[in-house]
């Protein structure tokens, strides 16, 4: 079996850089679909924080689900969450439909290691580059 | 040590910290010191009042539960109605139907069990947080 390499640069408007994924989110009832950009966020344990404007425009209010989450941020700010269901896709070698949560106050999308831990990702610093080794 | 005069005290309160104080020996503005300190370390909740829809959603998983039922509930248009399903796939079919006839604004789906509590730790986003607060 042969593996591809993926490879996302950095992004450098953030100090220091931050490495991120190009994402593809979609509302699996409408199939309304927006491509994002999920910063990594290796201390984050769930699979995907989103943000409200990304819940309001693909219509998440129709796929919410009735759980009690909160986020606890350096232990010791605690948000609560609405977890909706949603349709993830990373390129064409990651698709899974997921529990993700809309976080009120962050303005941009977290990807926590629910999904990490399921790719092989290497975080190359010195070169500034997220690479993704996948079976083709 | 910085000197601050502080209005609105409640007297009980006062009363009783200037008690323990001397029972312990330390002086009240060691007490006040040691409360500010501890009160520092406990967590600020930011919450969402409840909705009426998950109050709704409380009251159907008792009935529910009292029935012995299993599954999903699946609640439209803010409690307007709500159908009954065995898994989530089956539940986003329901309101697939559902969208496609025109007839949905919002949906809420609630597992048949007794609310829990569950906590997500996050490391980035900080930021935005410290800013809103």
């Amino acid at each position: 079996m042969d593996y591809l390499k993926f490879v996302e640069k950095y992004d450098i408007s953030i100090t220091p850089s931050h490495p991120f994924l190009k994402i593809d989110i979609s509302n699996p009832i409408t199939n309304e679909e927006l491509e994002e950009k999920a910063y990594i966020d290796t201390g984050f344990s769930g699979s995907l924080i989103i943000t409200k404007s990304i819940f309001e425009k693909l219509n998440l209010n129709l796929i919410e689900i009735d759980e009690t989450y909160y986020a606890i941020h350096a232990g010791r700010f605690i948000t609560k969450l609405s977890p909706v269901i949603a349709v993830v896709r990373i390129k064409n070698f990651y698709y899974k439909k997921m529990k993700i949560f809309v976080h009120p106050y962050i303005d941009k999308v977290l990807m926590g290691r629910e999904i990490l831990n399921e790719i092989y990702l290497c975080l190359n610093g010195p070169k500034q580059v997220l690479e993704i080794l996948y079976k083709s | 040590m910085k000197n601050v005069f502080l209005r609105g005290i409640d007297e009980e309160t006062y009363r009783e910290v200037k008690v323990k104080a001397s029972l312990l020996g330390i002086t009240l503005s060691e007490a006040v010191n040691i409360a500010l300190k501890e009160w520092l370390k406990k967590p600020i909740i930011v919450e969402d009042k409840k909705s009426d829809v998950k109050e709704i959603a409380d009251r159907l998983v008792e009935k529910y539960l009292k029935k012995g039922v299993k599954g999903y509930i699946v609640i439209f248009n803010n409690g307007e109605n709500h159908a009954i399903c065995s898994s989530i796939d089956e539940a986003i079919n329901i309101i697939r139907k559902r969208y496609t006839e025109k007839k949905i604004s919002s949906v809420l789906i609630r597992e048949i069990k007794p609310r829990s509590i569950r906590f997500l730790e996050i490391g980035g986003g900080l930021l935005e947080i410290c800013g809103e607060i």
